[in-house]
């Protein structure tokens, strides 16, 4: 938060704004306009909403949103309960053996399943889950960014507080469920913004597991429907594709601006 | 008897924590742990084409792969990528940074309008640059004419293919890394800038003497992340490009292992890619810690 900028800096401001904006509004411009348009640079004006018409009357977009909410809130369902116990037990718990779990969870950091495409294939074919939804979720269950995330959250809650709990007679459970849990919204929230947006973009290890078009997930029916489609007038019905995939985490986004920002920024995840 | 209940307890301690962290644990293992044992197990081995009989092969995997002429491509590409893209990515997010901490009028809309390539999925927006570069009909071959430049092919000409993927690349990553950069600026008390302003400083020293140093815990935070982001790439070549064509041009390491895993089904040397992909990891992974350590001594 510094003085206010020269005429000089605004511009080139503006500018660049502009300049990383045209791709956006490009795109909008040439879904909103008759397809025969698409390769026209004229701005004369029309509208129409026919490209979105024919995506969703063409290709089950919808059908394919539905899968990726099942996946991305299916993976998030469970690693809230997988990151919030783990968190727990490295922050609270002075188990034996804990050395070792610190250093899996390094080792995860390093090394995300991303890149174990071919052992993780050949896991879920021995499991018999290849081209199945649960098959993209699986690898994502346990989360050591979320683990680590938790732990740095539990750490700090006073231990005064959980004392007094317990001579009220509070489990460990209750513990967890009535104070940790509800002090460290802050986190969950990080957390769950990274983990949807990250498995919402997740395009490489839906199209190595899924098969059928009726559980692919939007990244991959944009895919494929882009390669199909990506000639001439057909562009308008791409772009207008790529809006509709596009469009729910934007305005999620323009609306949780602050904390969009501030959980990629803590976790280093998009 | 007083020892008898503190074994007890310390047991119970020991199995409630294990307790608790088995749910992650069981994925971690068969996810991640595992998978890399496996590879590099794999990596010794071939596998005939009905995957029913292994053979142990020893080096031979590693020695096939390094003679391939078409993996010395594919990492040169990655190490060009890599090379071009990292300090790229930082200096660009730090130009963007430093015009964007300032009290405006509509800082708001040019946060969106730089940020915004972040919260979508890659696909969407490597979709539409696919559109926008194409020749004669797309935006920017269209606007390269109108400035009277000649038209360029950009994604089917080998010399400008992996240059424009970078291009896009840099679109996505700068705006990302420029948020880190935000909040490192914000870090940074004002009364630094107000003492250079009354010695009379210029706003190059002020930049090289007070804002840079500064910022070099974020710097290289962001340089592990920027780092791994790069070496992982996959997702815009898959998209703009056709296998990593033309001629390879654009074909990164992850991509390789991608197609040598699902497309030729050569498990062995899709293993032995996979172990240099760790390799590569690794570095980041050493580079990180390095950078806790050094922090550790920059606030003590």
């Amino acid at each position: 938060m510094q003085k206010k900028p020269s005429i000089l800096s605004y511009s080139l401001l503006i500018l660049v704004s502009f300049f990383w904006a045209v791709p956006l509004i490009w795109a909008v411009i040439t879904t909103f306009r008759p397809s025969n348009m698409a390769t026209s640079l004229s701005f004369q004006f029309a509208f129409t909403l026919d490209n979105l018409r024919f995506v969703l009357e063409g290709a089950p977009f919808l059908k394919y949103g539905l899968n990726t909410l099942i996946i991305v809130f299916g993976i998030l369902g469970v690693q809230l309960i997988t990151i919030t116990l783990g968190g727990y037990a490295l922050a609270r718990i002075d188990f034996a053996g804990k050395n070792i779990v610190m250093l899996l969870i390094m080792m995860q950091i390093i090394v995300p399943a991303d890149i174990l495409i071919m052992a993780n294939y050949q896991t879920l074919r021995s499991m018999q889950l290849v081209d199945t939804r649960l098959g993209i979720m699986l690898p994502y269950f346990a989360s050591a960014m979320g683990l680590l995330l938790l732990r740095q959250a539990f750490k700090g809650i006073p231990t005064a507080i959980v004392d007094a709990a317990r001579i009220d007679g509070a489990t460990t459970l209750q513990t967890l469920l009535h104070i940790f849990i509800p002090s460290c919204k802050t986190s969950f929230i990080s957390f769950a913004i990274c983990s949807l947006s990250t498995h919402w973009n997740n395009f490489l290890w839906p199209m190595i597991v899924i098969n059928s078009v009726d559980k692919r997930p939007l990244t991959m029916g944009l895919a494929l429907f882009a390669k199909a489609n990506d000639s001439g007038p057909m562009w308008a019905m791409v772009t207008a594709a790529s809006i509709i995939v596009m469009l729910p985490l934007f305005i999620l986004f323009c609306t949780f601006q602050k904390q969009f920002v501030s959980s990629f920024v803590t976790s280093g995840l998009k | 008897m007083a020892n008898n209940r503190k074994l007890f307890s310390k047991t119970r301690t020991n199995l409630t924590g294990w307790l608790f962290m088995a749910p992650s644990m069981v994925f971690l293992l068969s996810f991640t742990i595992f998978p890399i044992f496996k590879t590099l197990v794999q990596s010794f081995f071939t596998i005939s084409m009905n995957g029913k009989t292994k053979k142990f092969v020893g080096l031979e995997n590693y020695s096939t792969v390094f003679k391939d002429p078409v993996f010395a491509i594919v990492l040169k590409n990655t190490l060009k990528f890599a090379a071009i893209v990292i300090p790229l990515s930082l200096i660009i997010g730090l130009a963007l940074a430093l015009l964007l901490n300032k009290k405006f009028r509509g800082r708001g809309i040019a946060r969106v309008a730089i940020f915004y390539p972040n919260v979508a999925p890659v696909i969407g927006f490597a979709t539409i640059w696919v559109f926008l570069l194409t020749p004669t009909i797309g935006l920017v071959d269209n606007v390269v004419r109108m400035l009277g430049l000649p038209s360029i092919d950009f994604l089917n000409n080998p010399k400008y293919a992996l240059f424009t993927i970078m291009g896009v690349y840099l679109w996505r990553e700068a705006s990302f890394i420029m948020i880190f950069y935000l909040s490192g600026l914000q870090n940074i008390s004002q009364e630094y800038y107000e003492a250079a302003h009354l010695d009379g400083a210029s706003r190059l020293t002020v930049l090289r003497k007070i804002t840079l140093p500064l910022i070099m815990p974020t710097t290289l935070f962001a340089l592990t992340i920027t780092m791994a982001n790069a070496f992982k790439m996959v997702d815009l070549t898959m998209i703009m490009t056709t296998r990593g064509g033309p001629n390879n041009s654009t074909n990164l390491l992850m991509h390789h292992i991608y197609l040598t895993a699902f497309t030729y089904w050569d498990q062995g040397q899709a293993a032995v890619l996979t172990i240099v992909m760790l390799g590569f990891m690794t570095l980041v992974a050493c580079i990180q810690f390095g950078v806790i350590d050094r922090r550790t001594h920059y606030e003590n």
